[in-house]
């Protein structure tokens, strides 16, 4: 009982220090200014699904912005992924390391007008991944892994998410949908993905006197997925594919003008799978944001 | 049940800090602006008052400061994020144009709403 005590302690006093509103960690955002462009973010998310164990950092680039309206970025997502024996024996049965599918995009703000202290914005984000994540991994008693243990899809995907931002004062929401869809390789073919997410941000206090000053910023964000069941030579795969989704609060933290540093925790609030699947853990993300222009 | 304890926490936190009660309505924001521009006539030296539209928060801004410190006529530059303020000291003997304002505004990504100009 202390620890949630403790932690509410924290929630409520620590953003008095002064906080405006910053990016959500999860949700897409519609803004394409200074931080989108010539900037890196790095941030790692643990999780854990019955006996496997999943960490990924993405390496985000934002290398180039041909326009204030245009950003593009490419993701370099660095996976472990580990499998141990069932029943808690502690022993692994599968444990692998390295580079996931590469992930290009272009996101481009078509819609914005601008007030004082506020914002609306819409964009819409052009996405495309490469199979360059391994597939050809084994178990260790040396049979083939399945499919979602590799590091990699083996195949090319495609997708589109729109994106919308609202910033009036001390409130702002950002939101985004988006659909995902698998090439197949060697007939098998992972489920479509559509994915959509909400993020409620508060300033608090409402003003902020300059950039330097230092902010931290609180957020609440919800983010679903709903993936198709995974097709093997033209069937479904029955204990495939569902519904998920997370609330996840969160905090930034910027340290210098150039520099943010992030948490979220997302917790599962909805688990809703075809077939007998094993429930997903609470996932913890944490990164940073750098601005190097 | 601690995945449901720390569901109601971060729920319990998230609201109570959104009805802590704020310190500035439009009316302060508004005076507070009146007030910066003011300011700007103490300094000395040529300066340049910016208004700009969609400045939400620092890390947002300070893209534009590293635009308009680019420009050469720029001195020194001061971004007041709540107030939608960008008080900027020209060089002495230098220009400084409105198109270069407006282009480095529109590049940040925000919308320029007025140039104020105050005269050594």
């Amino acid at each position: 009982m202390g620890r949630p005590l403790t932690l509410l302690f924290v929630l409520l006093w620590a953003p008095r220090l002064l906080a405006a509103q910053g990016l959500p960690f999860h949700t897409q955002s519609a803004l394409t200014t200074s931080f989108e462009e010539r900037g890196l973010r790095a941030f790692s998310m643990i999780q854990r699904r019955g006996d496997v164990t999943a960490a990924v950092t993405p390496l985000v680039f934002l290398p180039f912005a041909p326009s204030h309206k245009v950003t593009t970025s490419v993701v370099l997502p660095l996976v472990y992924k580990r499998m141990s024996e069932p029943g808690g024996g502690g022993g692994t049965l599968y444990s692998n390391a390295g580079v996931g599918d590469v992930t290009v995009s272009a996101k481009w703000a078509f819609f914005g007008r601008d007030r004082l202290g506020g914002t609306t914005r819409l964009a819409l984000i052009m996405s495309g991944s490469l199979p360059t994540g391994s597939t050809s991994a084994s178990l260790k008693d040396g049979g083939a892994a399945p499919r979602s243990l590799q590091l990699g899809k083996g195949a090319v995907s495609g997708g589109a998410t729109l994106v919308g931002m609202l910033l009036r004062g001390r409130w702002g929401i950002n939101a985004d949908v988006g659909h995902v869809r698998h090439a197949s390789d060697d007939g098998f073919r992972f489920g479509s993905v559509t994915r959509y997410d909400v993020a409620i941000g508060f300033r608090i206090p409402d003003y902020v006197q300059s950039i330097r000053t230092r902010t931290l910023q609180l957020y609440l964000e919800w983010n679903g997925s709903i993936t198709g069941r995974n097709r093997q030579s033209g069937s479904d795969l029955p204990n495939t594919g569902g519904h998920v989704a997370y609330l996840s609060p969160g905090l930034q933290w910027v340290v210098l003008p150039q520099l943010l540093l992030e948490g979220s925790v997302q917790i599962p609030v909805i688990q809703d799978f075809n077939g007998a699947q094993p429930d997903f853990g609470i996932r913890p993300a944490f990164g940073a944001r750098f601005l190097f222009f | 049940m601690f995945r449901t304890t720390t569901l109601m926490v971060a729920l319990a936190a998230f609201g109570m800090v959104a009805l802590l009660p704020g310190t500035a309505n439009a009316q302060q924001q508004q005076s507070g602006q009146e007030e910066a521009v003011a300011a700007v006539s103490l300094l000395n030296g040529a300066t340049v008052t910016l208004e700009v539209d969609g400045m939400t928060c620092p890390f947002c801004a300070y893209g534009l400061e590293k635009r308009l410190r680019k420009i050469a006529a720029v001195d020194s530059v001061l971004i007041r994020v709540s107030d939608g303020l960008v008080q900027i000291r020209v060089k002495e003997g230098q220009e400084l144009e409105d198109e270069e304002l407006h282009e480095a505004v529109k590049r940040a990504g925000f919308s320029l709403r007025e140039i104020t100009r105050v005269e050594n």
